[in-house]
């Protein structure tokens, strides 16, 4: 019994560890500044984690995709979808479902691109993401002439911030998010040739996988949830800016890396990614709390950062 | 005391997994010392253990009679020992010549390592083991058997006073294992300790005096090989149980007697060429219940073939034709939809390190589906289980990382997994490699069973032995061509190496 307790104690290390420093972070803000655990600002920190998270979600698709996988344009989508939507949903008038559905085929084209230049022009991850940051920002300048216009409605509004028994929306959202999610990666065939293909291509070429198309398709994931980051996060802000989005394109890697998911591809769960990004989010907000000054909050942060990703950095030796 | 290497109550274990459990070894100067045992019985965790990349747990490791602990790789050159992995140590992006120097401590003398020094004993050691292998070519674009040459070298240009080879010859072709036994047998003279790992009984006995058996991690005994035989040593890998009721059975029915064969679909291929060039023009087929090899030197365009059939390298020329259906075939993908399946020994090729056994198994049928379709994960539960247990894997669970799994139960998981496939021609590429003698018992008697039920096998193996016995017919290729057919129950390896041989003798008459 003991055993079988301590192996999946091994097994789900990374899992515990996380919950673990999650469990620290907020005991430590509790003795800094009360209130700081309690259980209105633990949900206040959960919504403000539920953006990142699902920002992280593609970013984590492109990871696991392998190939050195990658997705910088993740905020710059974001940003982009968020000012198409005002647009639709203000000025135009369309409804909330036809715009989350145009939101998320538009993010979804961003990522075909993305995954095409990547698998057929054979451009690096890094390379391609990073150039399409540009274009995308061009596009914003490009579509809204200079000046965003529009803001979320009313109902986008209660959505983003709004509460169902005293629990705010976003998080039921982001709790179905994350079955979806997690659904797609564990239980469709989909999900299981993109593991496959990111833990070693020519294994699954050999096995039968059409390795491209299934890469092509994790970028495209990546921009359609990126997509309706963004579209959450208008609904969040309320109004629009330029590149509102942006912010969250480090934090999202770095909630990658806190998930323990493998830079060499085919290896992590979302699961671990939603930690990251709460461990983040409550780093944030406590040196915010804190009120240490811009210049000692950032120093603080970045040692912390550096200590949690080696800490999580030193998995276990692959192949020896 | 004469013993070189002494190694006592070694243990190591990975979480439930008693990889070692009080092992003991020795080995003196100048003795080529055999290491044997069942797959996951422990050999390359001890290897491993002297190598500095395992740390055991518990045990003492004596050099010279001196107690030492091997830490690091480092430490355990600079204490003389060098190794030859079973997975090899080479970095796949550097090129040869970086990965002969790579870690190359200063050994004894000065302070300075002598680039210049290994240069000339690798160009020695590549030159007499008659290979071309350019020095500037990156590891990732050689073959598994240049790769294995390489790590060979690598070992062996380091003069070392204790040589650990870990399962040299899995991927070698029987000429260049002439050759290196040549090799260690002079370093042997000029009182170099070794320790070889093989699951050949043939090459124990041809190399080695005395053997250590390991099973479940712990030493059996010591035996003189002259005075013991195969089935006994056979014996102490399984214990005595395990012997009756698996090894026993399948050495019967390990004959070639067929039954007629219940499909009659045929396979024919003509004129198929590569676009590599190292295939030309190569017509055969194979009739329902044949197991059809294909032979001949090393690297005569052998592997290519079964390649080209498998989609996996591109042609210029060729049919062929299944039954009444002819095929074009372009990419795996579509190979498996006509019921062709290719069971490499490459391992790096084709397991998924980091994804679970079962993952492993199940990709055979998840690559090949929709992508929308959904997975019945308790259902792959039971046909991993299912195949593997066939192949006698040593597992702990089937939710470990395939990395986990030791060199010879890797192996099996690249053979199940296409046994729930139900194929109808399966291309063998060296399909045993590294796998124990008893399961290869078994996989032999798994082959003669498919090929009753009328799948259409075509083999190729770098052992030749292996070879001859288990094909019906075999094609000697010969730089790229099919040289010669032989038929028939007595095929000898005398016939295969003249059919070779004659044709390359012509040719510079
Ligand atoms: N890093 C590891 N983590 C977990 N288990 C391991 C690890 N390395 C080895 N094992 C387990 O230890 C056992 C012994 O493995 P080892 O590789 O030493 O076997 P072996 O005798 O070399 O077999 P083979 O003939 O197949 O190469 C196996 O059951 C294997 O699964
Ligand atoms: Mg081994």
């Amino acid at each position: 019994m003991k055993s079988i307790v301590l192996d999946y104690a091994r097994k789900n290390r990374h899992t515990l560890v996380a919950i673990g420093i999650c469990g620290i972070l907020l005991a430590i803000g509790g003795i800094l500044r009360p209130g700081f655990s309690s259980y209105k600002n633990v949900l206040n920190i959960l919504s403000l984690a539920s953006f990142l998270g699902i920002l992280a979600a593609g970013q984590t698709f492109a990871v696991l995709s392998g190939g050195e996988g990658l997705d910088l344009s993740v905020g710059a989508v974001a940003s982009f979808s968020a000012i198409v939507a005002a647009h639709l949903l203000g000025p135009l008038n369309l409804p909330l479902v036809l715009v989350l559905l145009i939101i998320m085929a538009l993010g979804a084209v961003l990522g075909l691109i993305n995954g095409l230049g990547i698998t057929y022009a054979q451009v690096p991850p890094l390379v391609m993401t990073l150039g399409m940051i540009g274009v995308i920002n061009g596009l914003s300048l490009v579509y809204s002439g200079g000046q965003p216009t529009g803001s979320a409605t009313e109902l986008l509004q209660t959505i983003s911030t709004g509460r169902i028994v005293g629990i705010p929306w976003i998080l039921v959202i982001w709790l179905a998010f994350i079955f979806i999610v997690l659904f797609v990666l564990k239980r469709t065939t989909f999900g299981r040739a993109l593991y496959a293909v990111g833990s070693n291509r020519e294994a699954a070429y050999i096995s039968g996988a059409r390795v491209e198309i299934i890469k092509i398709l994790a970028y495209s994931f990546s921009g359609l949830l990126s997509a309706f980051g963004g579209l959450m996060l208008l609904g969040f802000v309320q109004g629009v800016q330029y590149e509102m989005g942006s912010s969250y394109m480090l934090p999202s890697v770095i909630a990658v890396v806190l998930g323990g998911v493998s830079f060499s591809g085919g290896e992590g769960e979302y699961f671990n990614v939603v930690l990251g990004a709460i461990i983040l989010t409550i780093l944030t907000s406590l040196l915010t709390t804190l009120n240490i000054g811009e210049a000692g909050r950032m120093l603080v942060n970045g040692f912390i950062l550096l200590a949690l990703l080696t800490a999580f950095g030193r998995a276990e030796k692959m192949r020896q | 005391m004469s013993n070189y290497l002494q190694v006592e109550g070694l243990s190591k274990r990975f979480g439930q997994v008693k990889a070692l459990d009080n092992a003991e070894l020795e080995c003196s100067s100048g003795e080529i010392h055999a290491l044997l045992g069942a797959n996951g019985s422990g050999k390359s965790t001890l290897i491993k253990s002297l190598a500095g990349i395992v740390v055991p747990d518990q045990g003492d490791i004596y050099l010279r009679g001196e107690k030492v602990s091997i830490g690091s790789p480092q430490e355990s050159l600079a204490a003389g020992i060098a190794t030859v992995h079973q997975d090899f140590s080479l970095v796949p992006q550097l090129t040869v010549k970086e990965n002969l120097f790579l870690g190359a401590e200063p050994l004894r003398k000065l302070g300075f390592i002598d680039f210049g020094e290994i240069k000339k004993k690798a160009d020695r050691l590549f030159n007499s083991f008659q290979v071309e292998i350019p020095l500037g070519a990156k590891i990732a674009d050689l073959s598994v058997s240049q790769r294995q040459l390489v790590e060979i070298v690598k070992a062996f240009s380091r003069d070392p006073d204790l040589l650990l080879l870990d399962e040299p010859t899995a991927s070698l072709p029987s000429e260049r294992v002439k050759i290196l036994f040549d090799t260690i047998r002079e370093l042997a003279n000029r009182e170099m300790a070794v320790v070889f790992v093989s699951h050949r009984y043939g090459e124990v006995q041809d190399l080695c005096e005395k053997a250590t058996i390991l099973r479940n991690g712990y030493s059996v005994g010591e035996v003189q090989v002259a005075e013991t035989s195969k089935d006994k040593v056979v014996s102490m890998m399984l214990g005595e149980e395990a012997t009756k009721k698996n090894y026993g059975d399948s050495e019967k029915q390990s004959s070639k007697a067929k039954s007629e064969a219940k499909s009659s679909l045929s396979f024919r291929a003509e004129n198929v060429t590569a676009a590599a060039g190292n295939v030309e023009k190569v017509s055969f087929s194979i009739s329902p219940g044949e197991v059809l090899g294909v032979g001949g030197l090393q690297g005569q365009g052998q592997e290519t073939l079964l390649r080209a059939l498998y989609g996996l390298e591109p042609t210029i020329e060729g049919t062929c034709t299944l039954g009444k259906e002819t095929l074009h075939i372009r990419s795996p993908r579509e190979a498996i939809r006509n019921g062709i399946v290719y069971i490499s020994g490459d391992r790096d090729e084709g397991l998924l390190h980091s994804r679970t056994i079962r993952e492993n198994i199940s990709i055979a049928n998840n690559a090949n589906r929709p992508l929308w379709e959904l997975i019945d994960v308790d259902q792959e539960r039971q046909l991993a289980k299912k195949v593997i247990e066939k192949l006698d894997a040593v597992y702990e669970s089937l939710e470990d990382p395939a990395w986990q799994l030791s060199g010879g139960n890797r192996q099996k998981l690249l053979i199940g997994r296409w046994l729930i496939k139900d194929p109808k021609l399966i291309l063998m590429n060296d399909p045993t490699k590294g796998v124990d003698v008893q399961t290869k018992e078994k996989i032999y008697d798994l082959l003669y069973s498919l090929a009753n039920d009328g799948v259409l096998i075509l083999l190729f193996s770098s052992e030749t032995k292996e070879l001859i016995s288990l094909a019906d017919n075999l094609l000697v290729m010969y730089e790229g061509k099919v040289v010669e057919k032989l038929e028939g129950e007595n095929i000898t390896e005398e016939m295969v190496l003249s059919a070779s041989l004659n044709t390359g003798n012509n040719k510079n008459d």
